[in-house]
């Protein structure tokens, strides 16, 4: 009677006694750790998008915090920033737990247990890099902790925290599997995280190596038409090298409608959160012909409810993630994390550092054809006479092709431009007068790091958590 | 309250004065009789009531009891007096008349309910409030609860939402812990755990409320926040009555007046976008025009003309109704003296007033006794229970704080949005009507307490009891919503279904003995199990997979399979207690009691608690230095010590639990998993340990009664999700630390201030005031938790979840103030100017200081009971003071949404240096709301109240019922929420209306409000009768 009173056996509940035990618990585990960043990256726009110039905070009701990144006034007390370092090492603790299971199951088939570690380590490191990008120097986390030791973790340098990224991602490129399904990571996407890595590093031999190891490959390509990298039948495709899969309706993301506008798109959304808008300096960065722009900015607002075409009113918004979804706030796009054209424009970055200019253009120049539908527009020698311009071009190539995939502000704090860029940019245009609202963000040197979560150095012991020069 | 002290309120007389002759106008008085009344020890009586019986005729007795008066020959005089028992003499021939009054021994005799037994209220030595079911039954309202708040010293019901079979919140001595709730355990006729939603008031013959330690410690794990425990109505051998209670009235919501329409709605709405194209850096000379499809700004600054030559309306108005309410209950008992029997049957129809919602109440109750033989007797209890209840599809405040120039007729087959008027700049919300209309929510809920229990009369004063209980509970959810038109609103479906079964056994044995007349002792014995296994199903269809809006069941749409689940839990409970009582000669009393508890839900390293109490009485007026002082009726003094547990967290948290996590790998979704908290062998109970010390003193033949405790909970190893380094994966983890104190003072104060002849009037007042404070908080100083930008804080020495925030002490007038003063980043004008708590010249979060609490600090009750002939007339009083609301649903009614708008919320707000308001209101504004007002104290409120809860009329009509071969027939009125006083600064509803919860974890946001349900004023006729 005590037993059956006192220790009654869970019907229900998996715990971590009994949760893990075979091989396909350690899968399903996995696809725990892919859970995690799936639900992270949809609002990485807010940290990644928001402060650059690109993008502005239109409305902040359903974001408290946001508000202060759009001027760039982000303090330790910030929500924003406590949410995405509680979100990214969920992910990371979840990653470490797999992996100190790993040896516990021992039906693995084939090279099975080598994949799932190489996912993982992946995982860790794409996660790794996002916090070392947002933060600088965090505290690095291997494995499963207990509170007390955890409280007694103080930040890693960012050196030590690039150099364990790259321990990982070496390591998961010889785990990983040369093919897999959409939405899991293969040894393309390991090599092209680490190339990127190296980039913001600044390794540029050891970035070339790794992107022409990517390309001789001949896995990936660019597809012919832009458009096609955003469309729910073509998701799947040989520009992705990794990418978040989310399907419509029971696993989709809110991204699509997060950034429409309020009162929804007729055809594609019921709905609309009007969060972040395109800056001015965003939109007319743009040539005329290029594709990109269609796909990333609609000028005309035709909400869902809307009986003609007439009825569409001057309101950019960010269209590259919009589809037509059954459900608004659970959009089935797939979010590419990295894919082939982020990589040529790297590769472009890359053989331009190392001297090797004129290969560096037609780089550069592979992934404008494409924009463009033509090598009319393509740059020559004259356009990038100076280091400078050369700089400029590839850079604004960038921020027109990766527009809201979350690599703008990246790239300017990197290259060391973000101070010069973002002091005041041209928000809300007025067609009528031809003004445009100005966004007042006055970066300063030291927010190239974000502030350490105010939160996050209470629950350290005293002193262990260090905040960022500045804040 | 003075006047209650005065001996004249009730000395003085309606009758002629004392010792001279009645009146003389009456014929029949023939002749003149004399007398004395005297009290038990042979002193005159004065003041007592003299009267003949079936005239009004009557005198009362002077300073020595003596009377004087006319009466013709067979008449009877009937003495009375308050605390005496009445008496009548005939008149044959008497000249003159000693009349020896017998004190009532009903006031002493008076027994309460505490855990697993009974005591004369002389005897009791805790804190234990009592309240006996007296017309309460005549209060319309769906559930008790709302029939008790405010009526015991202590306890604090309140309603945060007013919607028809709402749970009210119950609190009893305050809050002490964070995370495992603070429900009191609620005991119906003994059975632990049960639910007082299936409780009918006509059936009700008491409540008491276990408050101090030493009464709660018998119910071990569970006593922490009180206990109230109900005792529903039994047979009596003899003549077989019914009673038939029923009453039906109105309900009409107290609603705001001073929404804006029109013209005056539209220039406040060019003002907000003026000053926020300013704000931009726009310049607001530029039109508004919005013709020749023209745009000469910027769309989001613009105001179309249309917003106030449209039709206009004032949604709150229309989604409000007058709703009906009506209470049947018919009830008979009798017995004999073999079988006794108690039987009821209710049905209750409480209509709601906001469009669309109600609550509906079938209940039966049986409880029979039956002597099986001299020594064994055999109760059964049955209470099956059904309600059924439907909400509206929103808030209040999504109902009401749309636009007005949309309108409330169907366009085209759906009702229309502000989009379809103006573009765009506006709630991208659905019409309220497509909410209240297009959702269909209801809950079912059936119950049942079925019990038996045999009790044996083992010897002289030894007795043993056993029963097994059971209650079942079945609660099914059932959701639909649709846009029925609109095609921008999703469909959705979902059912939950829950099945709750609770099985407890008890045994328990009993003795007392009274040993030479002085010693009175007392012990019992007894085990409990307890087992309680739930299982719950929830499943939802596939958003707009619904095929059309005819069927609503999930049969017509495709089931969303990652939305559906079925589980399983379940917990036990083994506990042993013993209790022994000891009285000496009615003087000194003192209290024992010890239970050990065995409890599932805690790791394997700390399955046991233990929960002892001591508790002592002294009577002083016993003595014999105070029993010869004739105004002190009785004066006892107690004190108690004891400690408690609550054991309130959910099944198997102790383990660590992998759930399911969702991920698509080549686009089909699968089930992953993925630990989502941490292990604990060591999670416990939360340990309470309370003091309390009290006294009672009754005055003038219990004509005052006062009780007064002062007690201390200290509660410690709480049951905590603290927050831990983000960094272990987890942001809290379930855990025993830190300490919480509540400490305050109940005091009940009843008096019978006037009873004179047909004339009464009684009075039951309580105050109790309550501080609580956080003690310890398991190794951090402070923990900080916002919503919208609000501080809830927990901190030592400050109540928990204080509101924290910055202090607004001005606004900003122009950019020459901003720069000569402190102000948070990015000031504008117009932005408040806060207090600069640390001196430091910056304005940083440092800077935040405690701005209030959620919790009320003291409560006042008081019910003033009058009758006179066949009148009645009850009038109770409800007052709440200290506590603050964190009322953001004003910001919805400032135009900031650019939604509806009332006067008071959008005028004195700072326009423009110009136009700078009252100085004490910043620029409201969505763009500036998180940034500068929502974090200041702009937005909390004072949510003191005084209320008039509920006024009785009765008419008791003996002749009627005479007529009808009736035993009484009785009509009456009532009144509920008469009248609402509450601070001018309140823009609330409801003081009392909160929306997010209350304290319930570590993150828990108290005392928000974002559009909590308005308040109803209920008049009600009803009709009591009986054979």
């Amino acid at each position: 009677c005590e037993d059956l009173l006192l220790n009654p056996i869970p019907e229900s509940v998996l715990t971590t006694t009994n949760a893990f035990s075979n091989a396909r618990d350690i899968e399903l585990g996995v696809f725990g750790v892919y859970s995690r960043l799936q639900s992270r990256v949809p609002t990485d726009f807010e940290l990644m998008e928001v402060p650059s110039d690109n993008m502005f905070g239109e409305y902040f009701a359903v974001s408290p915090g946001m508000d202060a990144i759009n001027t760039l006034d982000v303090t330790p007390t910030n929500q924003k920033i406590n949410s995405f370092w509680q979100a990214t090492y969920n992910g990371i603790f979840r990653a470490n737990l797999i992996l100190s299971k790993i040896d516990v199951p021992t039906d693995y088939t084939g090279s099975k247990k080598d994949n799932y570690m190489g996912e993982l380590k992946f995982l860790r490191a794409y996660q790794y890099f996002d916090l070392v990008r947002i933060f600088g120097g965090v505290p690095k986390v291997t494995e499963v902790l207990g509170i007390t030791d955890a409280q007694n973790i103080g930040r890693a340098s960012e050196q030590e925290i690039y150099d364990f990224i790259v321990q990982d991602l070496t390591e998961a490129i010889d785990q990983l599997p040369e093919t897999t399904v959409q939405g899991r990571a293969s040894k393309g996407a390991a090599i092209a995280l680490l190339a990127k890595v190296q980039v913001y590093r600044e390794n540029w031999a050891a970035a070339r190596t790794l992107l022409e190891r990517l390309i001789a490959m001949n896995k990936y390509e660019l597809l012919p038409n832009y458009r096609d990298l955003f469309q729910l039948a073509t998701e799947t495709n040989k520009e992705a090298i990794f990418s978040l899969a989310y399907v419509g309706g029971t696993n989709g993301h809110a991204l699509s409608q997060l950034l429409l506008p309020n009162g929804g798109v007729k055809g594609y959304s019921n709905v609309g959160s009007r969060v972040g808008r395109p800056t001015w300096d965003l939109h007319k960065a743009f040539e005329k012909g290029d594709t990109r722009f269609d796909q990333t900015i609609t000028d005309y607002a035709l909400i869902w409810t809307a009986t003609s075409d007439a009825d569409a009113f001057w309101w950019p918004y960010f269209s590259k993630w919009r589809v037509p979804a059954e459900v608004s706030t659970s959009s089935g796009i797939d979010i590419p994390l990295l894919r082939y054209a982020d990589m040529l424009l790297l590769y472009s970055e890359v053989l331009f550092k190392l001297g090797e200019k004129d290969k560096a253009l037609v780089e550069l120049n592979k992934v404008r054809a494409r924009a463009f539908k033509s090598a009319d527009k393509n740059y020559v020698a004259a356009d990038v006479a100076t280091d400078k311009a050369f700089m400029d071009k590839l850079l604004l190539e960038r921020r027109l092709e990766l527009a809201v995939e979350n690599n703008r502000w990246f790239d300017l704090v990197r290259t060391g431009r973000f101070v010069e860029v973002l002091q005041t940019i041209e928000g809300e245009y007025n067609p009528s007068t031809g003004k445009a609202v100005p966004v007042v963000r006055n970066a300063q040197p030291f927010m190239k790091y974000f502030p350490i979560p105010w939160e996050q150095i209470q629950l350290a012991n005293k002193n262990v958590l260090t905040q960022n020069e500045g804040y | 309250l003075s006047f209650l002290f005065m001996p004249d309120a009730y000395a003085r007389p309606e009758l002629p004065a004392a010792g001279t002759k009645a009146s003389t106008g009456n014929q029949n008085a023939d002749r003149s009789i004399k007398g004395v009344v005297v009290d038990e020890k042979g002193g005159g009586l004065p003041g007592v009531n003299v009267l003949v019986k079936g005239t009004q005729r009557g005198v009362i007795t002077d300073v020595n009891g003596n009377f004087d008066l006319n009466v013709e020959e067979g008449a009877i005089l009937v003495f009375s007096f308050v605390g005496y028992v009445t008496q009548e003499v005939t008149i044959n021939n008497q000249t003159s008349l000693q009349i020896a009054m017998a004190p009532n021994e009903e006031a002493l005799s008076e027994v309460v309910v505490i855990g697993y037994g009974t005591r004369k209220k002389t005897s009791v030595t805790s804190s234990v409030t009592k309240l006996e079911n007296k017309n309460l039954e005549q209060v319309p309202s769906g559930r008790i609860e709302n029939v008790l708040a405010g009526r015991l010293a202590g306890v604090n019901i309140s309603n945060s939402r007013s919607r028809p079979g709402e749970a009210p919140s119950i609190r009893v001595r305050g809050w002490g812990s964070i995370s495992a709730g603070n429900n009191p355990l609620i005991v119906i006729d003994g059975f632990p755990g049960g639910d007082l939603s299936t409780l009918n008031m006509n059936d009700v013959e008491s409540v008491e409320v276990l408050k101090d330690a030493s009464s709660t410690a018998i119910y071990g794990s569970r006593g922490a926040s009180g206990v109230i425990l109900v005792t529903t109505k039994r047979g009596t051998s003899g003549k077989t009555t019914l009673n038939v209670n029923s009453y039906f009235g109105i309900s009409k919501a107290m609603l705001f007046d001073d929404w804006l329409t029109g013209k005056e709605w539209y220039d406040y709405l060019v003002r907000y976008q003026n000053r926020e194209f300013v704000w931009a850096g726009g310049d607001p000379t530029l039109p508004m025009n919005d013709d020749n499809g023209k745009t000469p700004r910027p769309l989001s600054y613009q105001v179309n003309s249309k917003t106030y030559t449209l039709p206009q309306t004032v949604w709150q108005d229309e989604v409000m109704q007058t709703a009906p309410i009506q209470s049947y209950n018919i009830s008979a008992s009798g017995g004999s003296e073999k079988s006794k029997y108690y039987v009821s049957a209710l049905y209750l129809d409480e209509g709601g007033t906001l469009k669309t919602s109600w609550y509906k109440k079938f209940g039966v109750r049986a409880n029979v006794d039956m002597k099986i033989n001299k020594f064994i007797n055999l109760s059964l209890e049955l209470s099956p229970t059904y309600s059924k209840r439907r909400l509206a599809g929103s808030n209040m405040l999504n109902l009401s704080k749309y636009p007005p120039f949309v309108g409330t007729e169907r366009l085209n087959g759906r009702y229309p949005r502000t989009a379809d008027y103006i573009p765009s700049g506006h709630s991208g919300q659905a019409s309220p009507y497509t909410f209240l209309y297009g959702t269909e929510s209801f809950n079912n809920y059936f119950s049942n307490i079925g019990r038996a229990a045999l009790d044996i009369n083992i010897a002289n004063g030894l007795t043993f009891k056993t029963s097994i209980g059971n209650t079942i509970g079945f609660s099914q959810n059932n959701n639909w919503s649709g846009g029925i038109g609109d095609n921008g609103v999703n469909s959705n479906g979902s059912l939950g279904d829950t099945r709750t079964i609770n099985s407890v056994n008890e045994n328990i044995l009993n003795y007392t003995k009274t040993f030479n007349n002085d010693h009175d002792f007392g012990a019992l014995l007894g085990s409990s199990y307890q087992r309680t296994l739930l299982r719950s199903l929830s499943m939802a269809a596939v958003a707009n997979s619904f095929n059309n809006d005819k069927v609503k069941t999930l049969n017509n749409a495709l089931i969303n399979a990652s939305a559906t689940t079925a589980s399983n839990t379940e917990w036990g409970l083994i506990s042993y207690f013993a209790r022994v009582n000891y009285g000496y000669k009615g003087k000194y009393l003192v209290e024992a009691s010890f239970r050990r508890d065995g409890s599932s839900r805690f790791g394997p390293d700390n399955k046991w608690g233990n929960f002892p109490s001591v508790s002592a009485a002294w009577r002083v007026s016993e003595e014999s230095f105070l029993k010869d002082i004739p105004a002190i009726s009785e004066l006892k003094l107690k004190a108690s010590y004891g400690i408690t547990g609550n054991f309130n967290i959910g099944d198997f948290q102790y383990l660590g639990t992998v759930a399911n996590s969702l991920y698509s790998p080549g686009n089909i979704t699968v089930n992953g998993i993925a630990q989502t908290s941490m292990a604990n062998n060591q999670l416990s109970w939360e340990k309470t340990k309370g003091i309390n010390l009290g006294f009672e003193l009754s005055l003038i033949q219990n004509r005052i009664n006062l009780a007064v405790d002062f007690y201390r909970n200290r509660t410690n190893d709480m049951l905590y999700n603290v927050n831990t380094p983000a960094i272990t994966g987890f942001t809290s983890t379930i855990s025993n630390m830190g300490e919480i104190e509540n400490k305050g003072i109940d005091i009940e104060l009843n008096t019978r201030n006037i009873a004179r002849g047909d004339f009464r009037w009684n009075t039951a007042f309580n105050f109790s005031h309550n501080k609580n404070q956080v003690l310890d908080l398991g190794g951090v100083d402070e923990r900080v938790n916002e919503y919208w930008s609000m501080g809830f804080l927990l901190r030592k020495g400050v109540p928990m979840f204080s509101y924290y925030g910055y202090k607004l002490i001005g606004v900003f007038q122009n950019q020459n103030e901003i720069d000569s003063k402190p102000h948070l980043a990015g000031t504008k004008p117009g932005n408040p100017i806060v207090l600069d708590a640390n001196n430091d010249g910056k304005i940083d979060p440092a800077d935040r200081v405690v701005l209030g609490s959620f919790m009320p600090k003291s409560l006042l009750g008081m019910t003033n009971d009058f009758s006179y002939k066949n009148f009645d007339v009850s009038i109770f009083m409800q007052a709440s003071l200290g506590s603050k609301m964190f009322n953001v649903e004003s910001q919805s009614y400032e135009g900031n949404t650019l939604g509806a708008m009332r006067r008071s919320r959008v005028e004195n707000q700072w326009w423009s240096e110009a136009e700078p308001g009252d100085g004490k209101t910043p620029a409201l504004a969505l763009s500036q709301l998180f940034q500068y007002n929502t974090n200041t104290d702009y937005y909390l409120e004072n949510a003191s109240f005084l209320s008039v809860r509920t006024v009785n009329i009765g008419y008791t009509m003996p002749k009627v019922a005479q007529k009808l071969k009736m035993s009484n027939f009785k009509i009456y009125a009532s009144l509920n929420n008469l009248l609402l006083i509450k601070s001018k600064l309140n823009a609330s509803y409801n003081p009392e209306g909160t929306t997010l919860g209350e304290v319930s974890g570590i993150n828990s946001t108290p005392g928000v409000n974002m559009g909590s349900e308005p308040i109803n004023r209920t008049y009600v006729l009803g009709i009591n009768f009986g054979f």
